[in-house]
């Protein structure tokens, strides 16, 4: 199966990454999808949801927390992705679980590209809460997007890592999709190496 | 509210009973918390394991997915890839734990070939997390404790 390298590490180039897409024409079902971001230097990094209250003071955030609802949220980099989704970094392992994805590569300026690393950081450090139902990955992932200045409307439809694909590929010419199995390698300088295997 | 005497009796019998139940098994519940030592699911990284244990497994099940199985959904940290939950017997290694009875919810896929009744080796940190699993040879070859101390927590 051919492997396609993508133009990571870069200064001008970011991602989106719908995990579960097979392909650019599938609609994967709405708890079969998940969203991350590439970021220029080619490192993966996502918004999810943990078990615990995401916000204090709330009443009954535990019954809500046990159906999807404010919980902790937290970022994972790929040291975290490592033990908590490694098929999702590793292709090997997304070969071993079969786990497709669709990466959308997407051109930007250099200010944007910084703009776009700056709210994962800041994200990072204060994650805040996570809920299941419109204030999920797609939405942070959105987010960045419109923080870097990238776009500037928020997901039309319910906020899924799908809508938010085809809102950006709808949004720019320069957009490239690649599916299959994602890796990332640490490159011995910064960065990563990202591939694709279709 | 009840017109009828007879009406409230059967209503305050149901409430007696409801409430036995439920007062016995949130006691039996609690029982099985004390005695249960719940494992954690994560992949290994670059860490090793702080102890390895010998499991007898005694049970499989699915885990609850919630309604309309919301709990799978990837974006949850605790949603893993078609999961099953184990309990077992420790019945090798950490000496504190001989005996205790574990659970561990895991991805089906590293159970592999292991089934109820088998015997597997796990690799678990300080946190009650473990990072590896692998069915152990039937019959083991030689001592369990010296085999355990032989077997490569083959982490993925």
């Amino acid at each position: 199966m051919p492997t396609t390298l993508l133009p990571f590490p870069s200064e001008d180039t970011i991602g989106l990454v719908v995990r579960g897409k097979t392909s650019p024409s599938h609609d994967p079902g709405a708890l079969e999808q998940h969203a991350d971001c590439i970021l220029a230097d080619g490192s993966p990094v996502g918004f999810f949801g943990e078990a615990g209250a995401g916000s204090s003071g709330r009443s009954g955030s535990g019954s809500w927390n046990s159906t999807g609802m404010n919980m902790k949220g937290v970022v994972y980099d790929y040291p975290l992705f490592k033990i908590h989704r490694p098929f999702y970094v590793g292709m090997a392992e997304a070969k071993r679980y079969s786990v497709k994805s669709t990466v959308l590569v997407i051109t930007v300026s250099k200010a944007q590209a910084l703009l776009f690393k700056d709210y994962w950081n800041k994200l990072k450090a204060n994650p805040g809460s996570f809920y299941l139902l419109g204030h999920n990955c797609s939405t942070h992932a959105s987010d960045a997007f419109i923080y870097a200045g990238i776009i500037t409307g928020g997901i039309p439809g319910l906020d899924t890592p799908n809508n938010l694909y085809k809102q950006l590929v709808t949004s720019f010419t320069q957009t490239v999709s690649h599916s299959g199995f994602l890796g990332f390698t640490p490159k011995a300088a910064d960065g990563y190496e990202v591939a694709v295997e279709s | 509210m009840f017109g009828n005497p007879f009406q409230a009796k059967v209503v305050l019998r149901f409430i007696l009973l409801l409430t036995t139940a439920l007062l016995v098994g949130e006691h039996t519940m609690s029982q099985s918390r004390e005695t249960a030592l719940n494992l954690k699911w994560e992949w290994p990284g670059d860490r090793t394991p702080d102890y390895r244990i010998l499991v007898r497994v005694d049970r499989l099940t699915r885990p609850d997915q919630g309604l309309f199985g919301w709990k799978k959904s990837p974006s949850l940290a605790s949603a893993l890839p078609d999961p099953i939950e184990l309990t077992g017997t420790v019945i090798a290694g950490q000496q504190d734990w001989l005996g205790k009875t574990i659970t561990l919810s895991l991805p089906k896929l590293e159970l592999a070939s292991a089934g109820e009744g088998d015997r597997v080796a796990m690799g678990v940190l300080i946190q009650n997390v473990c990072i590896c699993i692998a069915k152990a040879p039937d019959p083991l070859p030689g001592d369990a404790e010296r085999w355990l101390a032989s077997w490569r927590c083959n982490a993925s």
